[in-house]
This record gives C-alpha cells, sequence and structure tokens, in this order.
C-alpha cells in the first residue's frame, strides 16, 4: 500500500507540477515558448526510460533505498529547479541575432527537465519491477495524475501562479514522508506547504517586453491583483495608460482617465472613469462604434464587456437594453466590486445587465433576439501584435459561431465584428474572418455583397454583416462615420450597386482608390481586393479557387479548426522569405514556427534518449539483451500507444471544452476522467476471468484495442449527435455527458500499456524499463503532433491518426497471445 | 556598415548615406561592445534601452525627407547615435530622453563629438517640445500604444513624423504619418520593426 500511495502521490506531483510550469511560464515568457520549455521538460520520461534501461538493475537490487532516494529528490527537486531556471539570463527579444540566447533557453529546458526525469524514474523503477501487479500499480499511477490535474486547478483559485510549484512540492514530499513511515511530517510538512502556496506570492521574473512590466516602467502602480485558473489579473493605475483600442487619429480630445486590467501580464482591457455616458464620446472615434451609426438605440449583447469600454459606448448612444457578457468571473467581480467606484457603476446602471457566461454557451441556452451583437476586441494588442496568437484555439470566430450570432439577430439587426489590424503587410486575420462569416451568412438573398459593410483605421478594422440589406441611409451615415474619423472601406454595398440598385457585374466595381487606401496607406489594399472573390462575385468555384491560390490561409474557420490567426502555414513564411528577403523574421507567424521546432526538438530528443541505451552495450548489459531480442515491434507497439494516448486526450479536450463552455472545467473534467477511468481500465484488464484463471495480458491488450477502435468511431461518427442533444442542459448535465463519452474511451485506453508491459516482463524482462521510456516520449512527441495536426488539418483527423495508430499496435500484439 | 547594410538594401538618399558615413556608431555604443559597433542589429546600451540597427536609423531618417534647415524633434535620444546622424542634415535638432542617466550622457558624448547644435532634454516624450515647435519633421524612435495627439498638434502642414507603432519589445509597424497642408493626417505603413518601448515617466 506504500508503495502505492508513493506512486499516486509522485504521479500527482508531476502532473502538478506540469500545470503549474505552464501557468508560470505563461505569465513570465508568453505561452508559445511556456510550450517549448514545458515539452522539453516532460522529455525526463523518455530520459527515465533510459536511465533505467541503462542502470536499473543497479536501482533494483535495493529497491526501497532507491526508491525513497528519487522520491526524496524529485520532491526537493521541484521547488529547486523552478527557482534555479529563473536566475538563467534569458532575453527573448535578442534570441534573433544573439545564439548566447539558444544556450540560456536549452539550459533553462535542462533545468526544468530534472523533476520530471527523477520523478518518472521513481514510477517506472516501481512499474519495471513489479511487473507482474503492473495493472494496478498503473492504476495508482493513473488515479494519481488524476487528483493532481483537478487538485492544482483548484489551488490556482487560491494561488499565484509563481507558488502552485510548492502545492506540486507538498505533495511529492508527503508522498516521500509516507513511504518512508513518517506519517506526522507528511500531514505537518504538506499541510504547512499548502498554506505556505496560498499565503506566499513569491515575485516571479516577468519578460520585460510584457505589458506588466512596461506599464510598471512608465510608473503606474499595481492596485490589485487576483488570480484564477482563467489567469493572473493585475489592475494599475497611472496616468499614463491611455487604452481604448482602434482610436483614430481625427480624436484630438484627451482620453479619460483609465486602469489597465492586465491578465497574465499582457494588456487585456481598461477600466474608464466615467461618470455618464456623454463622456464616452472617445469611443465614438473607434472603428467599433460603426453600428451605432447604422441602428437607433439597438437592443445589444457585447461579447466579452471586460473593463467596459464597449458599454460605455452602447450608452453612449442611448441603449436602453445592453447586455455584457464576460467569460471571467474574476474581472465581473472587479468590475463590480473593488473597481466599481472608478468604473462608475457601470454595470450596475439602468439597462445594463451583466451575464457571467461564455458567449457560445450563452446563445446555445436563449432565444432571446438583439438589434445589436458586438463582438469586440477580446485580445490584447500585445499578444495580437507579437504574431504569436495564432496557436490560441477561439470558438467566438467559427463559421458555427458566426451561424449561431446572426440566428439571435431580430430582422434587420447587425452584427459587428472588430479584430485588431497587426502588420499591414502580411496580417490576413481579418481577411479569414470576413471568409467565415461570408460563409457563413450563405448565399439567400439578398446577396451578402449587399449585407456587409467593413471599415479599417490603422489599428483596428471593423465587419458589420446583417441579415437584411443595408439602407441607402445606413450606407450614407457609414461615408460620413468614416470620414469624419478618418477610416478607409473595405467594402460597402455602394461598389456593386448602380443608381437603380441593380446588381453591378464585378469587372464594373470601380471604387476610388482613396476610398479603400486614403487614410491609411498600406502597400496593397489586400482587404478590400480579396473581398470581390470572398462574395462570389465571379462565381463560387473560383472562391474556392482564389482561397486555394492564396499563399495566406483564408479558409473558413470551422469549430473542428478553430485557428483564425493562424494564416501563415509553411506556404506564407516561404511567400514572405520570397517577397521579403531578409526581413521576413519580422513578418513570420512565430507561434507556427515554435510549434513546428517543439515537434522537431521532441522528436529528435526522443530519438536521441530512445537510442542511447543501444549505444551504451557491454556484452552483460541489459541493453545488450535489448538489440539481441530484437526491439522494433515492442518500440512501435508502445511509441503507438504513447502517441495515441495524448491524441485522443487533447483531440477530445478540445471538442468537450466548447461544449462545455468553459475551458478550465473541461480541462479538468476531461484531465481527470481520461486519468481515472484509464486507471480503472488498467485494474480492470489485471481481473482474473470468471473461471478464476488470470486472463493472459496479450489477449486483454487485443481485446482493448479492438473496443478502443469500436467505440472511437462511433464516438467520430456520433458524438457531434450525441452532444446536441445535451447542449442547452445545465452544466451538470453537460458534465457528466462529457465525462461519459471521454470516461467510455478512457476505460480502454488505460489497458494497452499495462498489459504491453506484462506481457514483455514474461517474455523479454530486459525491454521493460526502455519500453517506459519509449511510451514516455511518445507521450511528450504525441502532445506537441496533437497540435501540429489539429492547426493544419483540424481536431477530427487528429482523432483518425490516433485510431489508425491503435490499430498498427493491435497488430503488433504477439499472434500467440 | 553603410555599402553592405544601407545601400544593398533601400536606403538610397545620398544626404542620408553620406551622413550615416561620417557619424562614429562605435563612439555611441558601450565600451565592450564597441566591436560589435557597425553589426547589422540593434545593441544594448544600458537601462533596458537599445541603438538601433544601422539600417533602420537609415531608413527612418531617409523617411523624413529632411531639408537643410528643417526643425526635427526626436523622441527617445538613447545614446545619441540617431540624433547625430540628423545633425549631419540639419542644425536644428531638438531630442527628449525619459531615462535621466540616458539624457545627461547623450548630451555630453554629443557635446564631445561636436554635435554642439543638437539640444537635448530630459522629459517624456508623449507630450513633445511645444516650446520648440512646430517641426518639419518628429521621429520617434521608441516603440507606442498609439500616435501621441501632442506630437500631432506639434507638427507643421506638410511635416512627417516616422513612428514605431505597436506593442513594446517585440514587433511594431513602422508607420509615416503625414500632415497636409490643410492639417488633415494620413499614415502609411512602412515596414515592420523591433523598438523596446515609449517610456513616459521620467526614471
Amino acid at each position: 500500500m506504500r508503495l502505492a500511495i508513493l506512486i499516486a502521490t509522485v504521479s500527482a506531483a508531476i502532473l502538478a507540477y506540469e500545470v503549474a510550469l505552464m501557468r508560470a511560464l505563461s505569465v513570465a515568457l508568453g505561452h508559445h515558448f511556456a510550450y517549448l520549455v514545458v515539452s522539453t521538460a516532460l522529455l525526463g520520461f523518455g530520459a527515465s526510460g533510459t536511465l533505467l534501461a541503462l542502470w536499473g538493475e543497479r536501482l533494483r537490487r535495493r529497491f526501497e533505498r532507491s526508491l525513497s532516494a528519487l522520491a526524496l529528490a524529485f520532491a526537493l527537486a521541484i521547488p529547486a529547479s523552478f527557482l534555479l531556471a529563473q536566475s538563467v539570463p534569458f532575453d527573448i527579444f535578442q534570441l534573433a541575432w544573439d545564439w548566447r540566447q539558444f544556450a540560456n533557453l536549452s539550459l533553462a529546458c535542462l533545468i526544468l527537465l530534472v523533476p520530471f526525469l527523477l520523478g518518472a524514474t521513481c514510477i517506472g523503477l516501481a512499474l519495471t519491477r513489479e511487473t507482474q501487479r503492473v495493472h494496478r500499480l498503473y492504476f495508482w499511477n493513473l488515479l494519481g495524475s488524476g487528483l493532481g490535474s483537478v487538485g492544482i486547478v483548484g489551488l490556482m483559485f487560491v494561488a499565484f501562479p509563481s507558488a502552485l510549484p510548492l502545492g506540486a512540492f507538498a505533495v511529492a514530499a508527503a508522498g516521500w514522508a509516507i513511504y518512508v513511515r513518517r506519517w506526522a511530517l507528511a500531514v505537518t510538512g504538506s499541510l504547512m506547504c499548502a498554506c505556505l502556496a496560498v499565503v506566499a506570492r513569491p515575485e516571479m521574473k516577468v519578460s520585460p517586453y510584457k505589458a506588466l512590466n512596461s506599464f510598471r516602467d512608465m510608473g503606474a502602480n499595481v492596485v490589485e491583483t487576483r488570480t484564477s485558473p482563467l489567469g493572473t489579473i493585475h489592475v494599475l493605475d497611472g496616468s499614463m495608460i491611455r487604452l481604448v483600442p482602434g482610436l483614430s487619429l481625427a480624436w484630438q480630445g484627451d482620453q479619460p482617465r483609465q486602469r489597465a486590467i492586465v491578465v497574465d501580464a499582457d494588456a487585456s482591457s481598461a477600466i474608464y472613469r466615467l461618470d455618464e455616458p456623454k463622456q464616452a464620446e472617445v469611443f465614438n472615434y473607434t472603428t467599433s462604434a460603426l453600428p451605432y451609426h447604422l441602428l437607433d438605440k439597438p437592443k445589444t449583447l457585447i461579447i466579452g464587456a471586460g473593463g467596459g469600454g464597449d458599454v460605455w459606448l452602447a450608452r453612449h448612444h442611448g441603449c436602453p437594453d445592453i447586455t455584457a457578457l464576460e467569460l471571467d468571473p474574476t474581472i465581473a467581480d472587479i468590475m463590480t466590486g473593488s473597481q466599481a467606484e472608478f468604473a462608475g457603476h457601470l454595470y450596475r446602471q439602468p439597462g445594463v445587465r451583466l451575464v457571467i457566461a461564455e458567449a457560445r454557451g450563452f446563445l446555445a441556452r436563449t432565444r432571446e433576439k438583439f438589434d445589436l451583437i458586438q463582438l469586440p476586441l477580446v485580445d490584447s494588442f500585445g499578444v495580437a501584435g507579437a504574431g504569436v496568437a495564432s496557436l490560441n484555439e477561439s470558438y467566438l470566430y467559427t463559421v458555427e459561431a458566426f451561424r449561431s450570432y446572426l440566428d439571435h439577430l431580430a430582422p434587420n439587426g447587425i452584427l459587428c465584428v472588430t479584430r485588431w489590424l497587426r502588420n499591414p503587410h502580411t496580417d490576413y486575420d481579418f481577411v479569414r474572418i470576413l471568409s467565415t462569416l461570408i460563409e457563413a451568412m450563405g448565399h439567400e438573398a439578398p446577396h451578402p455583397a449587399l449585407r456587409i459593410v467593413a471599415l479599417r483605421g490603422r489599428f483596428t478594422a471593423t465587419v458589420c454583416a446583417s441579415p437584411g440589406r443595408f439602407s441607402e441611409e445606413q450606407e450614407t451615415a457609414v461615408s460620413a462615420f468614416r470620414h469624419r474619423r478618418s477610416f478607409d472601406v473595405i467594402w460597402t454595398p455602394e461598389f456593386i450597386t448602380a443608381p437603380d440598385h441593380a446588381i453591378l457585374a464585378p469587372g464594373r466595381m470601380l471604387p476610388r482608390g482613396d476610398q479603400v487606401n486614403g487614410y491609411n496607406r498600406i502597400p496593397e489594399p489586400y482587404h478590400y481586393l480579396a473581398m470581390p472573390h470572398l462574395l462570389g462575385l465571379f462565381g463560387a468555384p473560383e472562391r474556392a479557387s482564389f482561397i486555394r491560390r492564396q499563399p495566406f490561409e483564408l479558409s473558413p474557420t470551422t469549430d473542428d479548426r478553430p485557428y483564425h490567426s493562424l494564416t501563415q502555414g509553411w506556404r506564407g513564411i516561404r511567400h514572405l522569405r520570397e517577397t521579403l528577403g531578409g526581413q521576413w523574421v519580422r513578418y513570420a507567424d512565430w507561434g507556427y514556427i515554435v510549434l513546428w521546432a517543439t515537434l522537431a526538438q521532441a522528436l529528435v530528443l526522443s530519438a536521441l534518449l530512445i537510442m542511447l541505451p543501444l549505444l551504451f552495450r557491454s556484452p552483460s548489459s541489459h541493453a545488450s539483451r535489448i538489440t539481441r531480442h530484437g526491439s522494433l515491434p515492442a518500440f512501435i507497439y508502445f511509441a503507438c500507444l504513447g502517441v495515441a494516448y495524448m491524441l485522443i486526450e487533447i483531440a477530445m479536450m478540445q471538442k468537450l471544452s466548447l461544449f462545455l463552455a468553459s475551458p478550465i472545467y473541461s480541462a479538468a473534467i476531461v484531465l481527470a476522467a481520461f486519468m481515472v477511468f484509464s486507471g480503472l481500465g488498467s485494474l480492470a484488464a489485471g481481473r482474473r476471468s470468471a473461471g478464476g484463471t488470470p486472463v493472459p495480458p496479450g489477449v486483454a491488450a487485443m481485446r482493448a484495442l479492438l473496443w478502443i477502435l469500436g467505440l472511437g468511431l462511433a464516438l467520430w461518427f456520433g458524438m457531434d449527435w450525441l452532444l446536441s442533444w445535451f447542449a442547452g442542459q445545465a452544466f451538470v448535465v453537460r458534465a457528466l455527458a462529457a465525462t461519459a463519452c471521454a470516461g467510455s474511451l478512457a476505460f480502454f485506453m488505460g489497458m494497452p500499456f499495462p498489459s504491453g508491459l506484462r506481457l514483455l516482463g514474461q517474455t523479454r524482462p530486459a525491454l521493460t524499463p526502455w519500453a517506459w521510456g519509449v511510451n514516455g516520449a511518445a507521450s511528450v512527441v504525441g502532445a506537441v503532433l496533437a497540435m501540429v495536426l489539429a492547426v493544419s488539418w483540424g481536431f477530427r483527423l487528429v482523432l483518425l491518426a490516433a485510431f489508425a495508430l491503435y490499430a498498427l499496435s493491435w497488430r503488433l500484439v504477439p499472434r500467440e497471445a | 556598415m553603410v555599402r553592405l547594410q544601407l545601400e544593398r538594401r533601400d536606403v538610397s538618399s545620398a544626404a542620408v548615406l553620406e551622413a550615416m558615413r561620417k557619424v562614429p556608431r562605435h563612439e555611441f555604443v558601450p565600451q565592450p561592445l564597441q566591436h560589435r559597433a557597425y553589426d547589422d542589429n540593434p545593441l544594448p546600451i544600458g537601462h533596458g534601452q537599445t541603438i538601433s540597427q544601422p539600417y533602420i536609423v537609415g531608413y527612418m531618417t531617409q523617411a523624413l525627407a529632411l531639408k537643410a534647415g528643417d526643425r526635427v524633434l526626436e523622441i527617445g535620444t538613447g545614446s545619441g547615435y540617431q540624433a547625430a546622424v540628423l545633425a549631419e542634415l540639419t542644425p536644428h535638432v531638438y531630442t527628449i530622453e525619459i531615462i535621466k542617466a540616458l539624457g545627461e550622457e547623450a548630451a555630453a558624448r554629443l557635446k564631445r563629438l561636436g554635435y554642439k547644435t543638437v539640444e537635448v532634454k530630459v522629459a517624456d516624450g508623449y507630450f513633445g517640445w511645444e516650446e520648440k515647435g512646430p517641426f518639419d519633421a518628429i521621429i520617434v524612435t521608441c516603440a507606442a500604444g498609439s500616435v501621441p495627439p501632442p506630437l500631432l498638434k506639434q507638427l507643421k502642414p506638410g511635416g512627417r513624423m516616422c513612428i514605431p507603432v505597436g506593442p513594446p519589445g517585440l514587433f511594431q509597424d513602422l508607420v509615416l504619418v503625414t500632415k497636409d497642408a490643410e492639417g488633415k493626417v494620413r499614415t502609411e505603413s512602412l515596414m515592420g520593426v523591433a523598438f523596446v518601448p515609449l517610456t513616459r515617466e521620467v526614471r
């Protein structure tokens, strides 16, 4: 039992530390680099297999002592590596031309790898020694991981990211103390650490290029700090904070006094010190103000209300009924509590209703219609401008999402979407939004070309779409609005409307050059130039061919592939190199490049770790026996299992996050369901048959793989249909449905690994530590590969790839089994 | 440097190239990095600030289309290199630095190297230098979240402003702002750049 507890606590601590590291590094460095660093660190699992293959026998001879030493070293390494990695002088800004920064980054990765290596060696040592009890131990391993993932999400409600590793340390240290029978130390030590994690707010080194530090450099003061799994929030006050997104250069007045809301060290929005709506004229000089000049006091839904700039804009235009949706309860709490007075009690003003909900989930549960649905800027310029947000999936900008918004519009209502214009030379994000919107509008009369108006300023672009045709008065209002504010036109129905209201042929459309590229000149007005094609004015086949021909990705974004910002694939990057020469580096999508670099790095390091035992062979070594027995089928079997498990887990997490309408709860529920049900599967696979004889591990593995394939394909075809039955239900019902979907598959996914390990223990025991390492390294590759496949081809393909790998592993189970 | 990094790219103004040839860049770089002064990249100059890549200095200077006798305002003196290049083209150069230590060092350095007409002020560049304005050209050599309205006001009709707009530290859009004879402002995107932040409180 002590061994089981140790395995569970080490597993829980590893998972908790992984999630903690991800959160802390996202704040300190940015999520894309966090991804790179954490995936490197996780290669500690692969390295543990190498270590066990090389020196496992020595460790197994003194099993209890080795295990106890490893567990203690693992616990101590958690805080030590976290602190030490922060002292590495890594400067992301100089990475482009200073090779030493690569060395520093590698050093940080290496330091962070140590706890994972120690923890995984601890678990691997136990699993590979006790191969006949492996099902039971694997159950504890997965149960611990499940509890660790849920526990760390719970801790995020009360502890800051920099203190989260303390939680992982507490669990790991308690596990060690229990194993060496120091019960009192286990209880008091872990309680003290847990308390410290909640109370302490250790300073963490945050990149000087993140908004939090920029504001501090300007002299702003932090007036409030909060944390939750959705992010760490700083509210900063300072006379120099001026955040009115997309403000026209024609605005000559002052900006209202502001406080910045900084989420995970990136600027998110601002709280405005206004007393009455008429003071909000400044917002009337942004592109987002356009729909208020086309509608009279519309009933408005604002998605992502944040600090309230768009709510002030709606109030400024006298809207009597405003629904403000906010995803993050902490921001809602700040706006209605501590900052309510500064914010002029905005969310308690007459006609304003604050709803804490995710937009898609909210709309799925209401039949209410709105005159205006506003989708303002929901990400910061810092994140968008860095060109690294492309890997953030968003279900707000997909064809399905736009259809849902349009379905909730009153006749002649308006859907208004505003996005940042990042780099006007290569930023096709807004063009892709237009492509997606047009796809969602369908081809019903009147033609979408008559139902769309789009403008751009220097920093933002806004599109308004309506179920009905825009009137002449509305078109006149657009013209007056944009001239007064120096905005350029991307599209207006005027372009294709003859004086007799007939639709002109595309060849006769002749907007003046200064209409589309006058006030805010860019090398080519590519937003406008794409519109006739995207609108299908040359026919549907030409639209498809136009989208295919572009070097940048302009195909409509769907729920299956919700990466609207990812417009630069390798083709786009190659195009940049050809057209911009050495300057391409400044324009490239580094999120995408870092993702591929992470995959390449995971593959190379995994291959090295797997090959290492073969290189250090001596006649008597285990490594020698590995080669002698022929390791390829075992390698493929355990590698396939590792990759496929991660592919399915990540794909399910993404699919269910939209269904559950809460990214954090869905991550916790799916992770926990996967671990716990896989653990139960492992236990079930090790049970005896009805006759009392043990089920041979090979048979158990083959049966499980067949179940995975059958059930998986059934879910692949029917899950959307199944989930649509529960879409409008309460959260608890949806959570149960999600758990059933994920858990049923995970139950069988927990069987092939321990069965395979047990079979190997019976037939080729020398291979077991190595197989453990192969599986660990493959899991890391699988996690990155899931993202690569998802951004390139969508999550349905991720699932198909996983099933193919499971089919391959089924083929590799020895037939004699 | 001029031949390989500027002429081979798109800096072709003879006056700007001549100015870049004359100014000894290594004098504006900290001693330990002087051997890298003519490299094709920015270099740290302390206080979290950098001296811009030579090409960007040349490109931005060219974008201002300065004529002899123009009044030019620079926001973000740094080590004073950009101000020295400007001073080779016009005697009326005004430059503002927010970090006191950097501003004072730059003023002394410029004087020592003979750029005596350059006026240096330690202040918040967001508000410009109203007493010395209006200016024919304004050059902002640090990242700004938006175009500061006070700078727009201090730009003469027919004037040009070159400013990197975007989040600090990573990549910004280098924007040319022009004001026509009627005072109407237009902007033109030139290229992507990377600058350190425009800090707005004196340190």
